[in-house]
């Protein structure tokens, strides 16, 4: 038997794929033991689990078709029917599409690696797995927390809802129905004793694992945007000492120090003292000529290395490998980074599509169940509630989508800091390259019909607020 | 070389700011001194308690809609105006940084460059007048409208708030009045300063892009490399103090548009409640031109900026680079690219300072203004 072994993006992620497996998710690889029982063992469990959500949703539905006659039930349980859809068709996504998942998952699994840039490597690898568990605690608070509120509110308030009486077609009554979480038709009378008993733990289950299923793949998808953030904060931190290194490279290295010595009489320039900053401590921190034209000063430093064999700039053959090797391993890593971005948006962008076709329909629907509203009851907490947990969904992934495209956008500024000017010819060559190649920032799309930003959650924000500005008014 | 030219231009604000406390002498931040003494006693006892007792009153009538109306366009802003203190307060080490090097060699300017940033300077100083003007005005007629109008309503303070003691007799009526007055006006004050000072730090960025587009349309050919060396530290140097800057406002920006839509809104609606005629209603034209006008000057002098650093590219190709060496050309090239990135300014990058930002807000506006409306008639 092959000795299991992770590395990579799996590695780092192994929690979330434990959770994801556990919850029913059809994740069969990543196990140390996949010999033929266990495999179906574990297909078994995904299966049923299919089926009890299957079944479920099934039974909402329906209830929905019978409940239709009434207006504000219909609406009711129309978001309802739509919220779950979000869970179901993520889990049948990921049953169908996990090829691109492994793929992604198993993207990271032989980076390039360069001694001069392995303390920054790990740092950043550090921070990123930081991260990821924050999220992932984060995520699992905020999972059972509206799992076990919304068990908490439906034994809160009567348990009734309003139909026609049957004796006047006008007046309605209110008729008892089940205390169950969800509404839900069943073939069994489920009002009281044993089967509402065993119905409700049944919904209980049904609720926090739908949750699950949704919540836990967001996260997956979050986890591996943090990931590549963090990649392209390790490229931005070593241009710096990758321009220093490149700047030996070439023979002539201009002396702006020497721009900024006294002028001729007739010269209408005005300079900077070279220490003028430096005598103001205040300004330390914030701008700094010596920092300005530091490349200038360390690069007399680096020139005095190798005693013998040294090449016309004072490095040796085996330092200037090193240097050309540096700036390989910066643009392989870029690369990388690339393939990895690209490969999040394969795997997860219809996922995303789907997300938002959803909620835009059921945002609408709770905009027009908000303006129904009449004092703080059992019916405003459970709309609020929808609402929160709905745009807390859009702002999960808005989010971290943002960071993805501020960060990939910032390395031309990065690359722009460091004093290339004073660097060789082909350092100027690189930096002009990463400049132009990082022009055009990394996003994500929701299969290329929208991009994952800030933007897109303000946008769905501002609908929601016109949506029900208009139902007041029509009211 | 003038060397406090720019300082110049913020002076009458950093005066009124060291009036009301916020300014501490030279380039300290505030130390156990008797200034700071004085600070806080005008920001606790005007400022921050005057806010509070319009905030309780809101408590007390949160049920009547049209006394609920009347107290909280106000209190909305008195409340932001506080924020901002704080955040000014917070910043002040960072201003006081920005300012000391606006007097840096690296941002001077020629005489004839002066002159081209001449017009910036005059237009700030003008929307600033008009800004001062209307806000006065607007005071003014606040602060005597119990005064004309007292017949129909008795004892009435200029701002409804909730007082611990008893405000409709003598001499509390007369006290309180006195306080209500002074409060507002130091609010004010420092609302409008705090405002013009960060469009004059805008409009200073704006203009130190339009001297460096004079520098780089003027290199000599004989030279080229060096002074372009010398052009592109000065455009460092540009975004380092835009960015900075924008960290210094971006919480004071960000309120600001947060609540200037709700407010117009408020504003619009309390006007269709009054009477017309009144010296109120003079008031509320007033601040609602006051508070069009505040989210002017953040928008438009954010949009300069954009406008003036996306023109650095194009100045570059009006100098004689044709005659320059391979490894100018080349530095030319990576600059170009850098410049095709405006400076944008914002609030926390959700929200950027340009005239379609204005036009939403104002949009925004005027459909909660919609709204209220309707809700308001059918009562």
């Amino acid at each position: 038997m092959m000795k299991f072994k992770v590395s990579g993006l799996v590695a780092d992620l192994m929690p979330n794929i434990r959770l994801i497996q556990g919850s029913g998710h059809f994740m069969l690889n990543y196990h140390a033991d996949n010999s033929g029982a266990l495999h179906t063992l574990r297909l078994g469990y995904c299966c049923v689990t299919l089926v009890f959500m299957l079944l479920q949703y099934g039974c909402n539905f329906v209830n929905l078709v019978l409940e239709r006659g009434d207006v504000n039930d219909l609406a009711a349980n129309t978001i309802t029917v739509l919220f779950f859809t979000h869970c179901i068709t993520k889990f049948v996504y990921f049953a169908v599409r996990s090829k691109l998942f492994y793929r992604t998952l198993g993207i990271w699994n032989q980076p390039n690696s360069h001694p001069l840039f392995v303390e920054s490597n790990n740092r950043y690898h550090a921070l990123a797995l930081k991260k990821m568990r924050r999220l992932l605690y984060i995520i699992i608070v905020w999972t059972s927390f509206s799992a076990i509120a919304w068990t908490s509110i439906t034994f809160v308030g009567e348990s009734v809802h309003t139909t026609k009486d049957p004796e006047n077609e006008n007046l309605t009554i209110s008729e008892p129905i089940p205390r169950l979480l969800v509404r839900a038709w069943y073939p069994w009378n489920a009002m009281s004793g044993m089967p509402h008993m065993l119905t409700l733990i049944f919904q209980v289950y049904y609720v926090f694992f739908a949750l699950a299923h949704a919540n836990l793949l967001d996260s997956l998808f979050c986890s591996w945007l943090i990931f590549a953030c963090e990649q392209l904060q390790h490229l931005k931190e070593i241009m710096k000492p990758l321009m220093e290194l490149s700047a030996t490279l070439d023979t002539y290295v201009p002396k702006s120090a020497d721009l900024f010595r006294a002028p001729s009489a007739t010269s209408q320039d005005n300079l900077i003292e070279n220490d003028y900053n430096s005598k103001n401590e205040d300004l330390k921190g914030v701008y700094s000529t010596r920092q300005e034209l530091g490349g200038h000063f360390r690069g007399a430093a680096l020139q005095n290395f190798g005693a013998g064999g040294v090449g016309p700039n004072g490095l040796t053959k085996k330092q200037e490998l090193m240097v050309r090797s540096a700036i390989k391993y910066w643009v392989e890593r870029h690369k990388h980074v690339v393939r990895l971005v690209t490969a999040i948006g394969d795997a997860y962008g219809v996922a995303l599509l789907l997300h938002m076709l959803t909620s835009t329909i059921m945002l609408t629907l709770l905009a027009y169940q908000a303006t129904k509203i009449t004092g703080v009851d059992k019916y405003a907490a459970t709309v609020i509630g929808y609402l929160l947990f709905a745009l807390a969904q859009v702002f999960h992934f808005c989010i971290f989508g943002n960071r993805l495209i501020e960060e990939s956008s910032s390395v031309m500024e990065a690359a722009y800091s460091c004093h290339w000017y004073d660097g060789s010819e082909e350092a100027k060559t690189f930096v002009q390259i990463v400049c132009q190649q990082c022009q055009k920032a990394m996003s994500i799309s929701g299969a290329k019909f929208f991009t994952i930003s800030l933007d897109l959650f303000a946008s769905v924000l501002g609908a929601v607020v016109t949506y029900f500005m208009v139902l007041v008014q029509l009211k | 070389m003038e060397k406090l030219v720019w300082k110049d231009s913020l002076k009458i604000n950093l005066f009124v700011l060291r009036l009301l406390g916020l300014w501490p002498r030279g380039d300290k931040v505030y130390t156990f001194d008797l200034y700071t003494v004085y600070a806080v006693f005008v920001i606790t006892c005007f400022l921050s308690a005057h806010t509070l007792s319009q905030v309780l009153n809101i408590f007390v009538v949160y049920s009547d809609l049209q006394n609920l109306s009347e107290t909280i366009f106000i209190t909305v802003t008195n409340v932001l105006n506080l924020v901002k203190i704080y955040y000014f307060i917070k910043n002040t080490k960072t201003l006081k940084q920005l300012i000391e090097i606006l007097r840096s060699d690296m941002f001077q300017a020629t005489p004839l460059q002066i002159k081209i940033v001449q017009p910036d300077l005059i237009f700030l100083k003008n929307v600033t007048l008009v800004l001062a003007g209307t806000v006065g005005s607007c005071l003014t007629f606040w602060c005597s409208f119990p005064l004309l109008d007292s017949s129909s309503r008795g004892n009435r303070l200029p701002f409804l708030s909730w007082y611990p003691f008893d405000t409709t007799t003598s001499p509390g009526y007369e006290l309180t009045y006195l306080h209500q007055v002074i409060s507002i006006w130091a609010l004010a004050a420092s609302n409008l300063n705090l405002d013009t000072l960060i469009s004059g730090l805008m409009m200073l960025i704006g203009a130190q892009c339009d001297i460096l587009c004079d520098n780089l349309r003027n290199i000599k050919a004989e030279r080229f490399s060096q002074e372009f060396v010398k052009c592109i530290l000065h455009h460092k140097a540009i975004l380092k103090f835009s960015e900075k800057s924008n960290e210094f406002f971006n919480m004071i920006a960000f309120g600001q548009f947060f609540t200037s839509a709700a407010c117009i809104a408020m504003t619009l609606f309390r006007l269709t409640v009054v009477s017309p005629m009144s010296s109120e209603f003079s008031s509320l034209t007033f601040y609602l031109g006051a508070a069009i006008q505040e989210i002017f000057l953040y928008c438009w002098f954010g949009n300069e900026i954009e406008i003036k650093s996306s023109q650095i590219g194009y100045a570059v190709f009006e100098s004689d680079w044709t005659a320059a060496s391979l490894s100018a050309q080349k530095s030319m090239v990576i600059f170009v690219l850098r410049c095709q990135k405006p400076i944008k300014m914002s609030a926390f990058k959700l929200v950027y300072l340009t005239l379609e930002t204005y036009v939403a807000i104002l949009r925004a506006s005027w459909s909660y203004f919609a709204v209220l409306n309707k809700i308001n008639t059918p009562e």
